[in-house]
């Protein structure tokens, strides 16, 4: 194809081409983007300072996390069981130690949280009556998880009409550690009012207390406790129309009525509904009713009266049908649990003692697990999925 | 002797044009696999590049542009095609066989791709070879890293921190 043109011309040596790709800004992000795993982005950076600015940019990471959403990589069967998911080879070390890790706490153990690749256990006594601490774990790092000695217990309350919830979670930014929040949500007859305390290993644990407000409805807690912490507010799902939300940084309540619908078939259970992180502001709310999975998102900037704006009506049994057994009948929805996985993008769906994973985007599912009958129906799962965002070595700039 | 300076797109033919690589090679390509290239593409679609003109690419030598342009035309008709959604999962799998076989080369080779890729702007050749290298790193500790891609060795210091931060922040690392 190519015939050299009459006489030679000399051109000037260009630089080695490795230095050219690898100095080169742009070059060097599209390899930096290409990586797969947040845990091999994170080695690239250690390479040089050069590697270590743009791996950590955040327009990188944006990217990044666009072409590989973090996946899921296992569940944990609360009972501290941990069942880890078909992967590649390469993140084997990973698995192992999720294994192990909670495993080897001993009896009298409950995962209570996941993110961001911690895991946020919690400790009983013999008699699996009263918390005795809570230990953050990270498999994917080396760092031991050591007991934060639980808080003593809220007093004094009237004896009578009085109930406490306490929601255990994991910070969101993740960087230290060795570090949780435990939320109480403290109701006194029709009042209600929160306390936050920060356990944190090596300094004394931080209290705050929130002013007290008389919800329209009185406040019930439901038995799931699924709560959720997201841009550092606190939202809970009660039972009676609404979900309770608390700025824990001003410890500044909010009522949020649930969405149209949203309201009804309220369980004590709840086992239909479920919230979820949202990108930008605001949260997302999983709704289980009549066969039909209903997303919708709330933000109080969105400029709708109440905040909610519908996102996704997925119909269950479409999704999930083609993988039912042949035994199934449409009774087997009132059987089902709704889980959600990091973002919004995917979701977890509890069929009786079957375990399933959708991706919310392209309807995309797959069977995940098969729990043991006698236990499964009502056993709660945490899912554990890869860390995001990764944690870098801060620059030191000259 | 000169390439063969024809090719107008008269005649049903597929319109040609002609391209100089840095050290002054002339290679004449259909106009649809030369306009994989953003850069090119405008240029082509005014009309330059065809008969005795020629396109000169100061930037890529002729050893990396028979390169590119092997991948050009392989990769053309599927490209003509609005990105292939009508592609049977034959021609697909042909094409994914291609790309496989076509960044098994030399690393000097593959990074002159890269820069010529960028420089001509197509857009999956960039992404393959970038991949490439990306595949190349995969898994591999900080040091690994280095020496696969030849950087040059780290000092005492520099080494140092590189185990300290692999011990903090390097994950699951054994």
């Amino acid at each position: 194809m190519g015939q050299k043109n009459g006489k030679e011309l000399s051109t000037p040596t260009p630089p080695p081409p490795v230095v050219a790709v690898l100095g080169d800004d742009d070059l060097l992000r599209e390899i930096l983007v290409r990586l797969d795993f947040p845990t091999y982005l994170v080695r690239a950076a250690l390479v040089c300072k050069l590697w270590l600015r743009h791996a950590s940019d955040p327009a990188v990471l944006r990217r990044f996390r666009e072409l590989h959403p973090p996946r899921l990589l296992g569940l944990y069967i609360v009972g501290a069981e941990f069942v880890p998911l078909p992967h590649p080879p390469e993140l084997d070390v990973l698995f192992r130690r999720a294994l192990f890790q909670v495993r080897g706490t001993n009896c009298g153990v409950d995962v209570a949280h996941c993110r961001n690749g911690r895991i946020l256990t919690v400790v009983y006594d013999n008699y699996q009556s009263r918390p005795v601490g809570c230990v953050v774990w990270s498999p994917l790092r080396r760092t031991r998880g050591l007991l934060l000695p639980y808080p003593p217990k809220l007093e004094p309350l009237p004896p009578n009409d009085t109930s406490v919830e306490e929601y255990k979670i994991l910070p969101e930014d993740g960087h230290n550690c060795l570090s949780c929040t435990i939320v109480r949500i403290v109701r006194v007859g029709t009042e209600v009012f929160a306390q936050q305390i920060v356990l944190q290993y090596g300094s004394r644990d931080v209290y705050c207390t929130s002013a007290i407000i008389e919800p329209r409805v009185r406040w019930q807690k439901s038995y799931t406790h699924r709560s959720l912490l997201v841009h550092k507010m606190f939202y809970v799902l009660g039972i009676k129309g609404y979900i309770l939300g608390l700025d824990l940084v001003s410890m500044s309540f909010l009522v949020i009525d649930l969405p149209d619908g949203g309201q009804q078939q309220q369980q004590k259970y709840l086992r239909n509904l479920e919230l979820s992180m949202a990108d930008g502001s605001g949260f997302y709310l999983v709704h289980l009713k009549d066969l039909q999975i209903h997303v919708w998102h709330h933000d109080t900037d969105s400029g709708n009266a109440d905040g909610w704006q519908p996102v996704h009506a997925i119909c269950a049994c479409q999704a999930i049908g083609h993988l039912a057994r042949p035994n199934w009948k449409f009774t087997w929805m009132s059987r089902v649990w709704v889980f959600r996985v990091g973002n919004n993008s995917e979701l977890l769906l509890k069929v009786g003692c079957e375990v399933f994973y959708m991706h919310i985007r392209n309807r995309k599912v797959e069977k995940v697990l098969d729990l043991n009958l006698e236990d499964g129906v009502n056993v709660f799962i945490c899912p554990f999925t890869m860390v995001w965002p990764p944690n870098f070595p801060v620059l030191s700039e000259e | 002797m000169a390439a063969p300076e024809s090719g107008d797109g008269n005649n049903g033919a597929a319109r040609m044009v002609t391209l100089i690589s840095s050290d002054n090679t002339r290679f004449e390509v259909e106009a649809a696999a030369a306009s994989l290239s953003q850069t090119l593409q405008l240029t082509i679609l005014d009309g330059g590049g065809g008969g005795g003109d020629g396109i000169p690419l100061p930037n890529v030598d002729s050893a990396t542009l028979s390169k590119v342009l092997e991948y050009c035309i392989k990769h053309a008709p599927a490209a003509a095609n609005g990105g292939a959604p009508n592609a049977t999962a034959v021609d697909r799998a042909e094409l994914e066989r291609f790309d496989n076989e076509f960044v098994n080369i030399d690393q000097s080779v593959l990074y002159s791709l890269i820069m010529a890729a960028h420089n001509l702007e197509i857009e999956g050749l960039q992404s393959l070879v970038a991949k490439k290298v990306a595949d190349m790193i995969k898994g591999k500790s900080p040091m690994e890293i280095r020496r696969t891609l030849g950087f040059p060795d780290p000092t005492p210091e520099e080494q140092a921190e590189m185990n300290a931060h692999m011990l903090e922040y390097g994950w699951a690392y054994e």
